[in-house]
C-alpha cells in the first residue's frame, strides 16, 4: 500500500508530499513554488532541481 | 558542508558563467577567411590557391614528416591512409574498442574488417598485450588511437607490427602536436591521420582532416585518392585521367586558411592548457572517489578530453555499483555547472552498426573497455580554451563539493539498482533540512 512522505523542496525549502512508492527519474511538482523536481534517490527519497548545464560533445 | 546545487545550494560554477569559447576566433582567422572569399580561389585545384599547400607544408613541418595531404575530414583521412597502406576488402585492421565510431567506420568503408581489441584501464589506449589475440592471417594493419590526446604505446605497437609485417596508421584525431618519446604523433607509424573538426585542439571552421607520412609513394596515393584518382600537375592543363578509384575528399581553402591561423597559436595554447589542466586534475586526484587522466613522463598529453573513473569502493560501495555512481556523479556535477558527459556509451563492437547491422567485424575480449565505459565520464571542450584556468578551479570546487556530499550519491546509486534495499521511511531528508 502506498503512503506519502514529506520531502524538502530543494527550490524553496517547502514540503513536497510524494508517494512512498515513488521511482527514480519520476518528476514531481512542488505545491508551493511550482518547481518541477526529479526523484534522484528513493532510499531515502531525494528530490533534485533540473540540471541547467547542457553537455558538450565531440568526435 | 555546502549544499549541492541540485538540492538548492549555490552552484560551484555561478549561473550565467559563459561557456569558454572554442575554437577561439580572432581577427587573424577573420582576415584570412575574408581574403579567400575575396580571391575566389576556394579549392585546391583553383589556379594560384596557396592556403591549402601552405597548411600542408606547415603541418608536415610541425609533425616532422616529409608529406602532409589536406583532406575533407578525419574519418576520410583514416580511410585514405589505410587504403594507401594497402588495406583492401576482406583485410582485417586492429582497432581499439574505445574510440569514436569513425575509427571503425573508416575501416568498414574499405570493405575491410575492424577487429576490436581491449584498452588499458589507465591510459584508455589500445593495450599492446591485446594485439596478439586480435591478429589473424588476414590482419593487414593496426590502427592505434591517441585517445583524448594521450599518445598510445607506439614503440610496442610498432614492434608488433614490424614482427608481423603490418602497417600502422595512427588515428591522431585528438592529438595534434603531441610528443611521444621525442617524436610527434602522426610521424611514428606508416601514416598518420588527423581531424580538424571544429571541436579539435587544431580546429577548422567546420570539417577537415590531414594525412601525414614520410613515404613519397604513399603520399602520392593519398593525393590521388582525394582527387577522383587523378594526378593533378603542379602547373599546366588538367589531364582528366583517373588512375584509380578515388574519392572527392579535398579540404577547402577557407578551412585551410582558418586552420593555419589556429596552427600559429597551437603550441602556445597547448602549453597554457597544460598549465591549467594539471592543477585541476591534482585537486580531483586528491579525492579518493575518482581516478583522473594520467600523463606518463615519456610523452605529452593534449588534454583533448578529460576522462574520470568512479571508484565505488571509495564511496563505501561494492565495485558493481560504479555504473550506478557514474550517472549520479554526472547529475550532481552538471547541477554544479560542470558540463560532464559520456563520450562513447558502448564499446565499439556493441555499436548497433556492428552488433545488429551485419557489418563485418570481429571482437576479442573487451571487458576493460566495457568497465571504463560503464564507470567513467568526461569533460570535453570546456578545457580547450587556454584561458580556462579560473573555470577549472570552479570545476575542482564542484568535485570537492560532490565528495563532501557523497552520501547523496550513495543514496542515488543504491536507488537506481533493482536490487536496492527497500526505502527507509524514517529518513526522507539526507541533508537534515
Amino acid at each position: 500500500m502506498s503512503t506519502t512522505l514529506d520531502v524538502v523542496c530543494p527550490g524553496c525549502d517547502g514540503k513536497v508530499s510524494v508517494r512512498s512508492t515513488v521511482m527514480v527519474t519520476e518528476i514531481v511538482e512542488c505545491g508551493e513554488c511550482r518547481g518541477e523536481l526529479e526523484v534522484v534517490a528513493t532510499a531515502p527519497v531525494v528530490l533534485a532541481l533540473a540540471p541547467e548545464v547542457e553537455e558538450d560533445w565531440g568526435e | 558542508m555546502s549544499r549541492l546545487a541540485m538540492l538548492g545550494g549555490e552552484p560551484a560554477v555561478p549561473a550565467g558563467t559563459p561557456a569558454p569559447e572554442w575554437p577561439v576566433v580572432t581577427n587573424a582567422e577573420r582576415a584570412a577567411v575574408a581574403e579567400v572569399l575575396r580571391s575566389g580561389r576556394f579549392t585546391g585545384v583553383a589556379a594560384g590557391e596557396q592556403e591549402i599547400p601552405a597548411l600542408e607544408r606547415e603541418w608536415a613541418g610541425r609533425v616532422g614528416t616529409a608529406h602532409c595531404l589536406a583532406v575533407a575530414n578525419g574519418t576520410v583521412a583514416l580511410s585514405l591512409a589505410l587504403c594507401a597502406a594497402g588495406v583492401a576488402a576482406g583485410d582485417e585492421v586492429i582497432v581499439p574498442a574505445l574510440s569514436f565510431v569513425g575509427s571503425a567506420l573508416a575501416v568498414a568503408h574499405l570493405g575491410a574488417v575492424p577487429v576490436f581489441a581491449d584498452i588499458d584501464p589507465v591510459t584508455f589506449n589500445l593495450a599492446p598485450h591485446a594485439l596478439a589475440a586480435a591478429r589473424s592471417a588476414r590482419t593487414a594493419a593496426v590502427l592505434p588511437v591517441h585517445l583524448h590526446g594521450l599518445p598510445a604505446e607506439m614503440d610496442e605497437i610498432c614492434a608488433f607490427a614490424r614482427r608481423h609485417g603490418l602497417a600502422v596508421v595512427e588515428d591522431a584525431a585528438q592529438s595534434h602536436g603531441v610528443a611521444y618519446r621525442g617524436r610527434v604523433t602522426g610521424s611514428i607509424g606508416t601514416l598518420g591521420a588527423f581531424s580538424l573538426n571544429a571541436s579539435k585542439n587544431l580546429p577548422t571552421c567546420g570539417e577537415g582532416g590531414l594525412v601525414t607520412t614520410d613515404d613519397d609513394e604513399l603520399a602520392a596515393q593519398v593525393g590521388r585518392m582525394r582527387q577522383f584518382g587523378e594526378d593533378i600537375p603542379a602547373r599546366g592543363e588538367r589531364p582528366y585521367l583517373s588512375r584509380s578509384i578515388g574519392w572527392n575528399a579535398k579540404l577547402g581553402a577557407i578551412q585551410a586558411a582558418f586552420t593555419r591561423r589556429q596552427l600559429a597559436r597551437l603550441d602556445e595554447a597547448s602549453r597554457a592548457r597544460d598549465r591549467a589542466v594539471r592543477p585541476f586534475l591534482d585537486r580531483v586526484a586528491a579525492l579518493p572517489g575518482f581516478t583522473v587522466p594520467v600523463c606518463p613522463e615519456d610523452r605529452e598529453h593534449g588534454w583533448h578530453i578529460l576522462r574520470f573513473r568512479v571508484r565505488a569502493e571509495a564511496f563505501g560501495l561494492p565495485g558493481e555499483y560504479a555504473p550506478a555512481l557514474r550517472p549520479a556523479a554526472t547529475r550532481v556535477l552538471r547541477g554544479e555547472g560542470v558540463p560532464v558527459s559520456r563520450y562513447q556509451s558502448v564499446p565499439l563492437p556493441e555499436q548497433p552498426v556492428f552488433r545488429d547491422g551485419g557489418v563485418a567485424h570481429r571482437a576479442t575480449d573487451v571487458s576493460v573497455c566495457r568497465a571504463v565505459v560503464d564507470d567513467s565520464f568526461v569533460i570535453q571542450r570546456a578545457q580547450l580554451n587556454p584561458g580556462t584556468g579560473a573555470l577549472l578551479r570552479r570545476f575542482a570546487d564542484a568535485f570537492e563539493k560532490l565528495w563532501a556530499n557523497r552520501d547523496v550519491l550513495v543514496a542515488m546509486a543504491r536507488s537506481s539498482r533493482t536490487d536496492a534495499p527497500v526505502p527507509s521511511l524514517a529518513h526522507t531528508d539526507p541533508l537534515g533540512h
